[in-house]
C-alpha cells in the first residue's frame, strides 16, 4: 500500500526545489507557523541562505533522528561543559564533509531554528577545541593570532591564575 | 571610578576610626611614609601608545603586590592598634587594584569589522555571535581564560561575554591573586553567583573593590574564608543589596556580633553560619529583622539554646524549608515548635541527648521531610522509635542519619526499611549498637535505592546478608563497615566483582 506523504517544496541557493516530508519539516523550528500554508501552496518557500548540500544534510539528520525524545528542557544557570553525549553515528556525520561545510550547517540549523541539531553540531565543534592550546586552536581553525606581543603577555597575564 | 573609590575607603575609615586625623598625618608619624611611596604602584604610562589600552607591563607587578600585602602583615602583626595606619595601606591596595583592573579592555570591535582577510580564510568567524556563545558555552571558565581568550582578540572578547560568567566559582583556585580575581568580577557584569569557598587570604582591599561590580549579587559563599571579618562583611551588605543567600561556614574570624549586620540584607533568605561564632541574641536578632529565613544552617555552634530557635521557628515557619542545627542545648520545648513549621523538607540536628520520645511524636507532623539527621539521640527509646518510624510522615525521606540512637534495635530497623525502604538514598546507622544480622538483613530487603550506607561500629553484625548487595541494591556505592569486626571480607570477594562501590572496613 502506497501512502501519499504530505510534502512541502523548499527552494535553496542554487535554485534547486527539494521536496520535504511533513515529519521531516515540522522540526524545522522556523517553519512551523507556516507550514499549513506550504503544504497548499505548490510554489516552493526560498532560502536563499541555504545550499543544496547543507539542505540534503539536514534531511538526512532529521530523518535519522525523527524518532528521538525531546530533549530535556535547559536549567539556564547550569554551565554544560560536557561534550561526552554525541554520538559516534553524529560525530562522524557532521565532520565528514570537512569545517566549511559543518559551519554552514551551523549556519543553516540556526537560520531553520532546528535545536538538536544545531546542539549536537555546536557540540563537536566544542570538541575539536577541547584539550588544545591556543596555538593549536588557530591551526585547526586557521585563525591568525591579531595580538600584539604586548597584548598577548597582557592577556597571559591577565589568567596565568588558571595555568595548568 | 577614583574618585568613588577614595570615598569608599573614607567611609571605611570612619567605620572603623572616627578619629579626624588625615592619612598623611598618620603616615608622617608613623614613619611608613617611604614605605607607602614604595607601595604606590607610580606607573607613567602614555596611553595613547598602547594599542592595548592599558598600561606597560614590563616589572614586575605581581612582586608589587606580594610586597604590600607582606607589608600590611607585618603591621597588623605588630603589638600597636595599626587601625589606621591599615586602613590607609588597604586604600594604597585598592587603588593598586583598581588601577591594574580598571584599563584592561581588549579593544575588539573595529578590528571585527575591518579584517576581511580573516573572514574569508576562516569559516568560524561566519558564525553569528549567539552560535559561537553557544559553542563557548561547553567551557569550563578556566578553559575560557587561559586557552580560548588567548586565540584572537575576538575570542578573547567571546569568552569573557557576561553570558558566560553568571556564576564564579573560584573554590578550586583559592590563591587567585587579588588583581585577577577583581577583573573577572569586574567584566562579569551579570554576576549572579560568586564563590570563594576556602579564599586562603581574602582581604578588604580586594572585597572593597570587587563589591563596586557586584551589585545584582544573588548568592555568595565565603565558607571558609579565614581572614573574614566585620568589615568585610559590612562593605558586602552594603554593596549587595540584592543578596538572597550567604555562606559563611567556618568563618570562625568573625567575632560575636558580627552577623547581626546581615539583617540589613533585606533579600537574604538561605545562611549557612555553620561552625560561626553566633550568639543567641545575634540569631534572636536576624530571626526578629530579616524577612523571610527559608534555610538556615547553625550546626557546630553548640551554645544555642531553645529560645532563639522557638522565636526563629514562630517568626518563619511558613518559609523555613532547611534547618540544620547543633542541638546540644536544645530539647523537647524547642521541637514542638519545630512540629509548626509544615514546610520543613530538611532538618538535621547534630546532637538530640536532651531529647525524648515526645520531640520524636512532635516530628511525626512534618510530612514533607526528605532529609533527616538525628543524632547522638541517646534517650530515644525503641517504642518511641518505633512509633516514628510508623508514622505517614517519614515515608517521602531520601536520607536519614539516626546514628547513636542507641535506642534504635532490629524491629526499628525492620518497621524504618518498610515505611521508607524504597526511597531511601542515604542511610545512616553509625554506632546503633543493638542491630543484629536481623536488621542488616531487613535493610538489604527493602532499601533497593541507596547509594550510602554507613553501619559503622555496629559489631554486631556477620554481614552475611551483603552477599545479596549486587542484586538486591543495585545502586549501592559506598558501604561502610568500619569498626563492625565480625563482618569478613570473604562475603565480598564475589560481590566486589559485580559492581563498582566500595567497601570500608575496620
Amino acid at each position: 500500500m502506497n501512502k501519499i506523504v504530505p510534502q512541502i517544496k523548499l527552494e535553496t541557493y542554487e535554485k534547486e526545489v527539494f521536496e520535504i516530508d511533513l515529519d521531516i519539516a515540522k522540526k524545522f523550528g522556523k517553519l512551523v507557523p507556516v507550514l499549513q500554508e506550504l503544504l497548499n501552496d505548490d510554489k516552493p518557500l526560498t532560502i536563499k541562505t541555504i545550499n543544496s548540500g547543507t539542505l540534503k544534510k539536514i534531511i538526512t539528520w532529521c530523518t535519522y533522528h525523527k524518532d528521538d525524545p525531546l530533549p530535556p528542557e535547559d536549567d539556564d544557570n547550569k554551565m554544560k561543559h560536557s561534550t561526552e553525549e554525541v554520538s559516534s553515528w553524529d560525530d562522524k556525520f557532521l565532520q565528514e564533509d570537512g569545517q566549511a561545510a559543518l559551519f554552514d550547517l551551523i549556519s543553516a540549523a540556526h537560520t531553520l531554528d532546528i535545536d538538536g541539531l544545531l546542539d549536537v553540531a555546536c557540540k563537536v565543534v566544542a570538541t575539536m577545541i577541547k584539550g588544545k592550546a591556543p596555538e593549536e586552536i588557530r591551526k585547526v581553525f586557521n585563525i591568525k593570532n591579531d595580538f600584539t606581543q604586548q597584548e598577548e603577555d597582557q592577556v597571559r597575564k591577565e589568567n596565568d591564575w588558571c595555568e595548568d | 571610578m577614583y574618585t568613588d573609590l577614595e570615598h569608599v575607603c573614607e567611609e571605611q575609615i570612619e567605620m572603623s576610626k572616627p578619629n579626624e586625623v588625615s592619612d598623611f598625618d598618620l603616615l608622617a608619624d608613623s614613619g611608613y611614609t617611604e614605605d607607602m611611596s614604595q607601595l604606590s604602584p607610580v606607573k607613567n604610562v602614555d596611553k595613547s601608545d598602547s594599542h592595548l589600552n592599558c598600561p606597560s607591563l614590563n616589572f614586575s607587578d605581581d612582586e608589587m603586590y606580594q610586597n604590600c600585602i607582606e607589608k600590611r602583615n607585618t603591621i597588623e602583626d605588630s603589638d600597636v592598634e595599626p587601625q589606621h595606619i591599615r586602613n590607609s595601606i588597604i586604600k594604597t591596595d585598592i587603588e593598586f587594584i583598581e588601577k591594574e583592573i580598571t584599563p584592561a579592555r581588549i579593544q575588539v570591535e573595529e578590528i571585527l569589522t575591518s579584517d576581511d582577510d580573516m573572514f574569508c580564510t576562516c569559516p568560524i568567524f561566519c558564525l553569528p555571535r549567539e552560535i559561537t556563545m553557544k559553542i563557548f558555552t561547553y567551557f569550563t571558565q578556566p578553559e575560557l581564560c587561559c586557552k580560548l581568550s588567548r586565540v584572537c582578540k575576538s575570542w578573547y572578547d567571546y569568552a569573557f561575554d557576561p553570558s558566560l560568567w553568571k556564576v564564579i566559582d573560584l573554590h578550586n583556585y583559592r590563591n587567585i591573586p587579588s588583581v585577577n580575581l577583581c577583573r573577572l568580577i569586574a567584566k562579569a557584569t551579570n554576576l549572579r553567583s560568586l564563590l570563594l569557598h576556602g579564599r586562603e587570604n581574602i582581604s578588604e582591599s580586594e572585597v572593597a573593590v570587587f563589591t563596586e561590580y557586584t551589585s545584582n549579587l544573588q548568592h555568595l559563599d565565603l565558607g571558609f574564608c579565614q581572614n573574614m571579618n566585620i568589615t568585610m562583611l559590612s562593605i558586602i551588605v552594603n554593596k549587595c543589596p540584592m543578596l538572597e543567600s550567604i555562606n559563611l561556614e567556618g568563618d570562625t574570624c568573625l567575632k560575636p556580633g558580627s552577623l547581626q549586620i546581615l539583617s540589613r540584607c533585606e533579600h537574604l533568605k538561605e545562611m549557612n553560619f555553620s561552625h560561626c561564632i553566633l550568639e543567641n541574641m545575634d540569631l534572636h536578632h536576624l530571626a526578629k529583622n530579616l524577612e523571610t529565613i527559608r534555610s538556615l544552617n547553625i550546626d557546630g555552634i553548640s551554645w544555642i539554646d531553645d529560645e532563639p530557635v522557638i522565636y526563629l521557628l514562630q517568626q518563619h515557619n511558613k518559609y523555613l524549608t532547611k534547618l540544620v542545627i547543633d542541638g546540644a542545648e536544645i530539647t523537647d520545648d524547642c521541637y514542638k515548635s519545630i512540629a509548626i513549621c509544615s514546610y520543613l523538607t530538611s532538618f538535621e540536628a547534630s546532637f538530640c541527648e536532651l531529647l525524648t520520645d515526645k520531640s520524636l511524636e512532635y516530628l511525626q507532623n512534618l510530612n514533607k521531610l526528605k532529609t533527616l539527621r538525628l543524632r547522638k539521640g541517646t534517650e530515644f527509646t525503641a517504642v518511641g522509635l518505633m512509633n516514628f518510624f510508623s508514622s505517614p510522615g517519614i515515608k517521602h525521606l531520601t536520607s536519614l542519619d539516626m546514628s547513636e540512637c542507641t535506642g534504635c534495635d532490629d524491629s526499628c530497623v525492620s518497621q524504618l526499611a518498610q515505611s521508607c525502604g524504597k526511597t531511601l538514598k542515604q542511610l545512616s546507622l553509625c554506632w546503633c549498637w543493638h542491630i543484629t544480622d536481623r536488621g542488616a538483613t531487613s535493610v538489604v530487603d527493602h532499601c533497593s535505592n541507596l547509594l550510602h550506607l554507613d553501619l559503622t561500629g555496629i559489631d554486631k553484625i556477620n554481614g552475611d546478608c551483603f552477599g545479596r548487595v549486587p542484586t538486591e541494591m543495585p545502586h549501592l556505592r559506598l558501604l561502610d563497615l568500619k569498626q563492625c569486626n565480625r563482618v569478613c571480607f570473604y562475603i565480598f570477594t564475589e560481590t566486589l566483582n559485580c559492581s563498582i562501590y566500595k567497601v570500608l572496613n575496620r
